[in-house]
């Protein structure tokens, strides 16, 4: 992709400095971005593939893999589901306190992951606000799959909401309207004529999501209690095994969890290639 | 068969887009809605449509009271101001859709819907871009493809918003005449919004003209022009000339400004020619009456018989006018 700029000499700044500016990107790069990836990958390896495959393997660690996986599908999926809702309802309806219902969709991004869990065990630990209710009926939430769960569809719920809100305003409501004097039910307009524009952004809002819900380590790490073999997700897991000087293992499952960032990044780059495609079609149709 | 609208009242926040509207529409012809930008064409149509709520009134639709009817059991098709037509689906696909989406006891048979996408494409005369999407058409194609879709449910009444809005000049005028001729043939009731009063006068049976969400004046095109009920139809509808004396306005149309050498009944004022502009096919004269500037629009042949130079005088009259006491100035 050329930009019109870099094609202009005159515009651009003299050879050198440019030379400057990307060196120090680059070095930075390298720096914060390559070296400790390829770190987690060094060291992972570093006693052979035997030592690797066994703390992947290892039980403990295999609840953990299979823990934050199951956790990031369910949260996907739900704020798939509610995050659409909400770019529905703002885009779509007229009502009273619309403006603060789009800020507090950033609230999940403005405060610490900390007090993203805090807040559940405040509401539903043994000592918060609905403590005895909830003790009283036998349901566990704080120190289970509910809260762990809880805490991370509460951090990851913008992404998809963030994503598909300018998406559907710019898609504004004509086409939707002329499906309806055309007769089409709500859902039949919904499936035919909003989804078709919106999938794409939808996918990369997911793709955002499942990223975050799978490293989330803060607002999990209170929520969950860490009992081994039952509440730790991965990336706790990770941290229990280097806190206990298993470096070896703890790499090895970093090195897996990278993997799986990895592969989201080029899922993500794909979605973006694939939406700039609907994009540049989209904005030649007034 | 008729849609008769009823006192009706829309407001948005505090400002009233429609306010007290009564209106019929008459059964098989064309009606336009003529108005300024603003005036709030769009909205009665998004309430007839049933697109739009109306806070008071009623509509009536072939006698039933329409209050709760959904768009589609009202029986309209609605061409919208910027086509809406649905971008990822190609131009067969975009027809077929209001044919598609019925329920499965009333809907066509797959070989009835593709027939009949042919047949609407053809009179549409674009049978040859079936497989394109709408980005790949022009605006007036998509436009004539707007239409096919909407006459695709065989709709009772035909909504037009501005159809030919965003359409280049050369363009317009050709797609109107289409029009008019596509609505000799099929005879759908049609309403079209449109704010340019030459589209109006063409092609409309009868034009209501709107201004700040009233209705101004109902009649035939000639109607409106040669007796215009109000100033503002007098000012909307044409060059008008406005003369002020003794606290009444009088309103003349260029081509109601008769020149004489001579004073007499019909000639009874004298006014100074300013200039003269004889490129076109008819002679303007810039005229000065008092205070006042009035134009006049004559033959090619008068201005020659009445030997006519820029800084004479002339005996002048109004063959026709309209008096109005003093009203707020419009904003046109
Ligand atoms: N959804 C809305 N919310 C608030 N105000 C609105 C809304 N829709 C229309 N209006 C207001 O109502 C008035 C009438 O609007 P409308 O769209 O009917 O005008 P119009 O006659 O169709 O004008 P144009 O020729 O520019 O299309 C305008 O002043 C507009 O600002
Ligand atoms: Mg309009």
């Amino acid at each position: 992709m050329n930009s019109p700029v870099a094609d202009k000499p005159h515009l651009t700044e003299p050879a050198w400095v440019r030379r400057i500016l990307i060196g120090i990107v680059l070095g930075f790069l390298g720096l914060f971005l390559f070296l400790p990836l390829t770190v987690v990958f060094v060291e992972a390896f570093r006693a052979g593939l035997g030592v690797w495959w066994a703390a992947v393997s290892d039980p403990v660690a295999w609840h953990a893999i299979r823990l934050s996986v199951t956790v990031t599908i369910l949260c996907v999926v739900l704020n798939g589901l509610f995050g659409l809702c909400a770019a529905w309802a703002i885009t779509r309806f007229r009502f009273v306190g619309k403006g603060f219902l789009i800020s507090l969709i950033d609230l999940p991004f403005a405060v610490s992951p900390v007090i993203s869990g805090l807040i559940f065990v405040l509401l539903f630990g043994a000592q918060g606000v609905m403590g005895d209710w909830l003790s009283d009926r036998d349901i566990q939430i704080i120190f289970a799959l509910p809260g762990i769960l809880l805490a991370t569809l509460f951090v990851t719920f913008p992404f998809v909401a963030r994503e598909l809100i300018p998406l559907m305003e710019a898609q504004g409501t004509e086409e939707e309207e002329a499906a309806r004097v055309l007769g089409a039910s709500g859902w039949t307009i919904f499936r035919r004529i909003t989804l078709p524009a919106i999938r794409w952004g939808l996918l990369y809002g997911c793709i955002l999501c499942s990223a975050r819900a799978l490293g989330e380590f803060g607002a999990v790490s209170v929520v969950s209690g860490h009992i081994r073999g039952q509440t730790n997700t991965l990336p706790l897991h990770i941290e229990i095994l280097y806190n206990e000087y298993q470096f070896a293992a703890s790499f090895a499952c970093a090195s897996l969890l990278s993997l799986l960032a990895l592969l989201t990044l080029v899922a993500k780059r794909f979605v973006e290639w694939r939406m700039n495609q609907h994009q540049s079609h989209l904005k030649t149709t007034p | 068969m008729t849609i008769s609208v009823d006192h009706l009242t829309k407001r948005f926040g505090g400002f009233t887009a429609l306010d007290d509207i009564s209106l019929t529409i008459p059964d098989g012809k064309l009606t336009a809605l003529l108005g300024p930008s603003g005036s709030g064409k769009t909205t009665l149509l998004r309430c007839i449509a049933g697109l739009e709520r109306a806070n008071g009134g009623t509509i009536t639709i072939d006698g039933v009271v329409s209050e709760a009817a959904s768009p589609a059991e009202r029986g309209v098709g609605f061409v919208f101001q910027h086509y809406a037509l649905f971008r990822h689906m190609t131009v067969a696909e975009n027809i077929a859709f209001g044919l598609e989406v019925r329920p499965k006891e009333s809907r066509p048979s797959k070989e009835a819907i593709s027939a009949k996408v042919c047949k609407l494409l053809e009179l549409v005369q674009l049978d040859w871009a079936s497989g394109r999407l709408p980005h790949q058409l022009s605006g007036g194609q998509r436009q004539r493809i707007a239409l096919a879709r909407a006459l695709a449910v065989e709709p009772k009444y035909l909504l037009l918003d501005e159809p030919f809005g965003a359409l280049d000049a050369q363009v317009r005028k050709e797609l109107r005449r289409w029009l008019r001729r596509l609505h000799d043939e099929v005879h759908i009731t049609t309403i079209l919004v449109t704010h340019d009063q030459e589209e109006a006068l063409e092609v409309a049976d009868q034009v209501v003209v709107f201004n700040g969400g009233k209705v101004e004046q109902v009649g035939t095109p000639e109607d409106v022009y040669h007796a215009p009920a109000t100033p503002f139809v007098h000012q909307f509808l044409g060059t008008v000339n406005v003369l002020s004396r003794e606290g009444v306005h009088t309103y003349v149309r260029p081509h109601d400004v008769s020149l004489s050498h001579t004073a007499d009944d019909d000639h009874p004022l004298v006014a100074t020619i300013v200039a003269i502009n004889a490129a076109g096919p008819v002679v303007r004269v810039d005229l000065r009456y008092a205070d006042t500037s009035l134009e006049a629009v004559i033959p090619h042949a008068e201005r020659a018989r009445l030997e006519l130079v820029a800084g004479g005088t002339v005996h002048i009259g109004f063959s026709r006018s309209a008096k109005f006491d003093p009203t707020p100035d419009y904003a046109i």
